[in-house]
């Protein structure tokens, strides 16, 4: 658990470009709140591995989205059931579900397609939200942080020993 | 900031590459073990596969080696098929339908022994309870071809002339203790000793003047009341006790008509009546066919799970579904091309039975028949048999309608030779079908749990035989060697109803053979027994008969009592001599 906080911190006190942070964290929310044998996480997948995101925000996020995506399940369902028995839908669904490859994407399942649904429309905002919150933290925070007393203290805790191992491990990035 | 990661590209197809090289390594093992897991879910016992293979182009499976256990006999295999394959449309695949145009099926196999038990905890133990509860329709027994002595029936058997003694006796014994008391709240001597004294006071105060004649004659007028108040007391216990020696007789005379009811009953019941011996096929082939009616329902009720299983009705609308937890539920559209969840259009079965091989094809195996509107249907064949000449099964399973399941199937053997056949194994009368050529067809439908079958055969060269001839009474010896001298018959049965109750109802021309062969010693030796049980049960009644009218008889003592005391009275009223001498009564003395 210590090294999982320390690896957040470290990703948000690194020199990463916030964007890749924040496009790392939306993509493990869609991967997270939809079932992760779904096909549509192939396309993530490639996208994280193509797309300078950083690779250590996205596992942390998948992790924590997985977890969240429990909780949310009801609403996943009730937004897939409601977005499948939309009538203008009808006919667009009806052509998908005849179409073999769409099917194997399961959009016909109202978790799928709540939860896709809803991660994506919250992809856009979620991301100039984690720029702007990644930003304001190293700004503000962060360099408070450094320069104040207790900082100085915790350094020479045994979390912050862990942090800086993980820092040398991975090459001080 | 460079936005593309082109090693990251190299690292996705990599990692795609691996998923499909572990997929295609693992994918055998994995179809195997699904196949088997759901295949012991559905039937109850354990399903066995020995391989699987997948190929991708074109898209096919064969399986080697599968092995489903009966569930009710777990060292015993249901279905064995040694091998099957077939192709699937990739198309329907990937909707997650299995729609195979054409299944071979080689090696098929019914009843083949088992290493180890194939027994699934949980289901044998409700499979056997399910077992526990059916039963067969008609039960068949042979009736014992002895005569038995008389008097050993009579000793096992109560007789319904004696019950009937016993309860009258009780009853008499009952009214006589009854009468006792009765007879003892009525006036006796004492009563009488009083009148008479009380008539003594009377008759002196009717001489001490006129107050006193006033007074005695009051006294005689009270007297007198009394005294046909008590006569007519005496006179209604008289005719109550006459009613009832009246009605005692009257059953008394039953119990003697009721010795002839016990003979006629135990007469039908210890002898062989020719109304038997027209039922006699029933007796000799009716244990044999209510086996073989069972073992039907038997194969039924191991199939039904699987085929309901598989064609289960599904909900109509998403709504009509429950979301499982993390699972959802899958929103049915409508389809162009509506195809069931899995379909085997055509399959070709080849089965080996001890007599060879048989092969035949199954159309339409189908998860939901309602789609494509056509019924699963079968048609076997066989012509090189050993000692069958020709063999042809046909049906349907048909659940077009899903309210009113029906499974139909006709069957026609010709030239089937049958050898050492118990048809009846009874101690009483074992008779065997040493050989016999045999033709028939079987029409049978099952239609809502509802049998329907008939039967019609033709037996041939047949040689029939069971018994020691010899050391057997006239009877059984009669009989065997009718049943010797027959080279051929017919036989026609007619099933109906359901599992639990069945009826059947057989004819052969083998009862007239028989009837013909036996009638006159069975009606000599029924005339035996009947004279004989007719000694037996006069012998047996007629000394409790006889004392019952002795026991009514003690009845009679109360009239006499009952007549004396009246007469002592009347004539205490009427001044004529009483039995106690007295000559001087009430007559006369009053005015009025």
């Amino acid at each position: 658990m210590l090294q999982m906080l320390a690896k957040l911190l470290k990703v948000l006190n690194s020199e990463a470009e916030p964007g890749q942070v924040s496009l790392a964290f939306c993509f493990a929310m869609v991967a997270g709140f939809t079932p992760l044998l779904s096909l549509h996480n192939l396309l993530v997948l490639f996208l994280i591995l193509l797309l300078r995101v950083n690779l250590s925000a996205f596992i942390l996020g998948l992790l924590f989205f997985t977890g969240f995506a429990y909780m949310l399940d009801p609403l996943f369902h009730k937004a897939g059931l409601a977005l499948l028995s939309a009538d203008p839908m009808k006919e667009t669904f009806t052509a998908l579900y005849n179409n073999p490859y769409w099917r194997l994407t399961h959009f016909n399942n109202t978790i799928v397609a709540g939860s896709l649904l809803i991660s994506a429309l919250l992809f856009v905002p979620f991301y100039f939200l984690f720029n702007l919150l990644i930003v304001k933290y190293r700004d503000y925070i962060l360099e408070a942080i450094r320069k104040s007393k207790l900082m100085q203290f915790f350094k020479a805790s045994k979390f912050y020993q862990a942090y800086e191992k993980i820092a040398i491990l991975r090459g001080g990035e | 900031m460079k936005m593309i990661r082109w090693q990251g590209l190299v690292s996705f197809i990599i990692i795609s590459g691996l998923i499909a090289g572990a997929w295609l390594f693992l994918i055998d093992g994995i179809i195997e073990r699904s196949i088997e897991f759901v295949g012991t879910k559905a039937v109850g016992a354990k399903v066995d596969l020995k391989k699987a293979d997948l190929s991708l182009s074109p898209l096919g499976l064969t399986l080697e080696g599968l092995e489903v256990t009966d569930p009710d006999e777990p060292m015993k295999n249901m279905v064995e098929v040694a091998h099957t394959s077939f192709l699937m449309d990739f198309g329907h695949l990937l909707h997650g339908k299995a729609i195979v145009d054409e299944m071979t099926l080689d090696g098929v196999r019914t009843g083949t022994e088992r290493k180890k038990s194939g027994a699934v905890k949980g289901a044998a133990v409700e499979k056997a309870t399910a077992k526990e509860g059916a039963s067969s329709g008609d039960t068949f027994s042979f009736p014992s071809m002895d005569i038995p002595d008389p008097k050993e029936i009579l000793a096992r058997e109560e007789l319904e002339t004696l019950k009937l003694v016993d309860i009258i006796r009780a009853d008499i014994k009952n009214g006589k203790s009854q009468w006792k008391e009765r007879i003892d709240g009525l006036p006796d001597s004492k009563k009488l000793k009083e009148y008479k004294a009380r008539f003594k006071e009377a008759k002196k105060g009717l001489k001490g003047g006129v107050l006193g004649i006033l007074g005695g004659a009051g006294e005689l007028k009270a007297l007198k009341a009394d005294i046909k108040k008590d006569i007519n007391s005496i006179k209604t216990a008289r005719k109550d006790l006459k009613s009832e020696i009246a009605n005692l007789k009257s059953r008394v005379a039953q119990v003697k008509a009721m010795p002839k009811k016990d003979l006629r009953r135990l007469k039908e019941k210890y002898s062989l009546s020719s109304g038997g011996l027209s039922n006699f096929s029933r007796m000799l082939f009716g244990g044999k066919i209510a086996e073989w009616t069972d073992t039907a329902f038997a194969w039924h009720e191991k199939l039904k799970p699987v085929i309901e299983k598989a064609m289960e009705e599904k909900p109509a609308t998403a709504k009509e579904q429950k979301s499982e937890r993390g699972k959802g539920i899958n929103v049915r559209f409508r389809e162009f091309k509506p195809m069931p969840d899995y379909l085997v259009k055509l399959a070709k079965v080849s089965a080996d039975i001890t007599a060879g091989k048989v092969s035949g094809e199954i159309k339409e195996i189908s998860s939901d028949q309602t789609i494509r509107n056509l019924p699963t249907t079968f048609n076997f064949s066989g012509d090189k048999l050993e000692g069958i000449g020709s063999l042809s099964i046909d049906g349907e399973v048909n659940r077009l309608d899903v309210s009113t399941p029906k499974n139909k199937v006709n069957m026609k053997i010709a030239g089937y030779a049958l050898k050492d056949v118990v048809l009846s194994e009874g101690a009483d009368f074992p008779v065997s079908l040493s050989k016999a050529d045999s033709d028939f067809s079987l029409k049978a439908s099952l239609i809502k749990g509802v049998l329907d079958a008939d039967f019609d055969g033709r037996f041939n060269s047949v040689s029939l035989s069971g018994g020691d001839k010899d050391g057997d009474g006239h009877l059984k010896k009669s009989l065997y060697e009718a049943l010797s001298d027959i080279r051929g018959f017919s036989l026609k049965v007619a099933l109906d109803g359901t599992r639990e109750d069945y009826k059947v109802r057989l004819s052969s021309n083998i009862d007239n053979v028989l009837k013909k062969a036996v009638g006159s010693i069975v009606k000599k030796e029924s005339a035996k027994l009947q004279q004989g049980l007719k000694s037996a049960i006069t012998e047996k009644v007629n000394g409790p008969i006889s004392k019952l009218a002795g026991d009514i008889g003690g009845l009679n003592v109360f009239d006499k009592q009952l007549s004396s005391q009246l007469g002592d009275l009347e004539g205490l009223l009427s001044g004529g001599s009483s039995k106690s001498g007295s000559k001087s009564g009430l007559k006369g003395l009053l005015p009025f």
